[in-house]
């Protein structure tokens, strides 16, 4: 009977191995410069990857990339009352 | 001859409206917008665009468009490349462009607003499209792009318009979910100047509204990606909480985060921050 959790116990143990090993590794040059690492329990397939590319490059270049800068030097927005 | 002439005008003004029908509109906007009040600049949104027809209203971005456009042809219902071509021009558009949309149709007097981030779509039912009273003034200039524009003012969820429009484009259209003013609207702001839209251009064509296909595209995905459609209050709700937590963003992604981090050109780690700044058009106060 011991024997027998022992070696369920070790089958689970070996199991769970088996899923914390199963990672999926991806690295997303950016235009900003900036790599960006992520890792996923699962594959991720092409169209996932094109939309996860998208999703960095919002978040993490908005700032500094030509058409998401933050920008205050436009006369018109410094004239608050004229289009 | 005396009877003729007045049936040949009236002939000839359903001629104009029935062209007048056809013919559409396409606005070019900038789209200027705070994440934070406390931010000295705007971030910007360069190739807004706003498709009327008289009969409906899509707002959108350009870039967006093309790139779902070609993501639609190059990836199967899998999510496998199937047209090489496609992929690669891809990158001809600009990448990281908001995909948030906001479409109104006139004739049932609704409108819909669409968002999505990652791969999550959050939509809003259709609900009744909301008026804004407009108090027009006698304040009159002339725009950058030479047009004869008026000032008006009104209050739309939970937020105070400045407009500028023209009556040389009479279209009852604008940004967003600014319509209603008698001529295009050149410029809009809000009163804590936390938004702005700039008209660029305008195109005039005979050609079918975007309406239609973003709609088509935006539904494209739906066996691949995540889609939520609630009422307008919650559809904003959860939009809202998506844009600031990351994590809850994946979330409704259903995807498994391991980990997420980046490193730049001089070697700094930078993990991707649980929370960002956000402020939405429709005021959160509103639905207080």
């Amino acid at each position: 009977m011991k024997k027998k959790f022992i070696f369920i116990a070790a089958t689970i143990m070996a199991a769970a191995g088996i899923a914390v090993a199963a990672e999926y590794h991806y690295g997303f040059i950016l235009s900003c410069g900036k790599t960006e690492y992520y890792t996923s329990t699962r594959p991720l397939t092409d169209a996932e990857l094109a939309e996860r590319a998208e999703f960095y490059e919002n978040t993490k270049c908005s700032k500094i990339t030509a058409d998401k800068q933050v920008d205050d030097r436009e006369d018109l927005l410094k004239d608050t009352n004229h289009p | 001859m005396k009877t003729t002439k007045p049936a040949l005008c009236i002939i000839a003004l359903v001629a104009m409206q029935v062209c007048a029908e056809a013919q559409a509109i396409r606005a070019a906007y900038k789209f200027y917008y705070k994440t934070d009040v406390t931010e000295k600049g705007y971030y910007v949104e360069p190739d807004m665009m706003m498709d009327y027809d008289g009969k409906t209203a899509a707002f959108y971005s350009d870039a967006t468009y093309h790139r779902d456009s070609l993501k639609s042809l190059a990836f199967d219902n899998n999510g496998s490349i199937q047209n090489h071509d496609a992929c690669g021009q891809l990158s001809d558009f600009r990448s990281g462009a908001t995909h948030d949309m906001a479409f109104i149709d006139f004739e049932n007097n609704s409108f819909e607003l669409m968002y999505k981030e990652y791969t999550v779509h959050i939509i809003s039912n259709a609900e009744n499209l909301e008026t804004p009273h407009w108090k027009l003034h006698d304040t009159t200039t002339t725009s950058a792009l030479g047009y004869e524009v008026k000032m008006a003012t009104a209050d739309l969820m939970g937020r105070e318009w400045t407009i500028w429009y023209t009556e040389e484009v009479p279209v009852p259209a604008g940004p967003w979910l600014l319509w209603g003013a008698p001529g295009l609207i050149v410029h809009a702001k809000d009163s804590e100047g936390i938004f702005i839209f700039k008209l660029l251009n305008i195109d005039m064509t005979d050609a079918p509204t975007r309406y239609s296909n973003l709609k088509k595209y935006f539904y494209k995905t739906e066996g691949l990606w995540k889609y939520y459609t609630y009422d307008l209050k919650k559809a904003e709700k959860i939009h809202n909480q998506a844009k600031r937590d990351y994590y809850y963003l994946e979330e409704l992604a259903d995807d498994k985060l391991t980990d997420s981090y980046s490193i730049d050109q001089h070697g700094n780690i930078e993990t991707l921050p649980a929370t960002h700044p956000y402020i939405p058009l429709i005021a959160e106060d509103y639905w207080k």
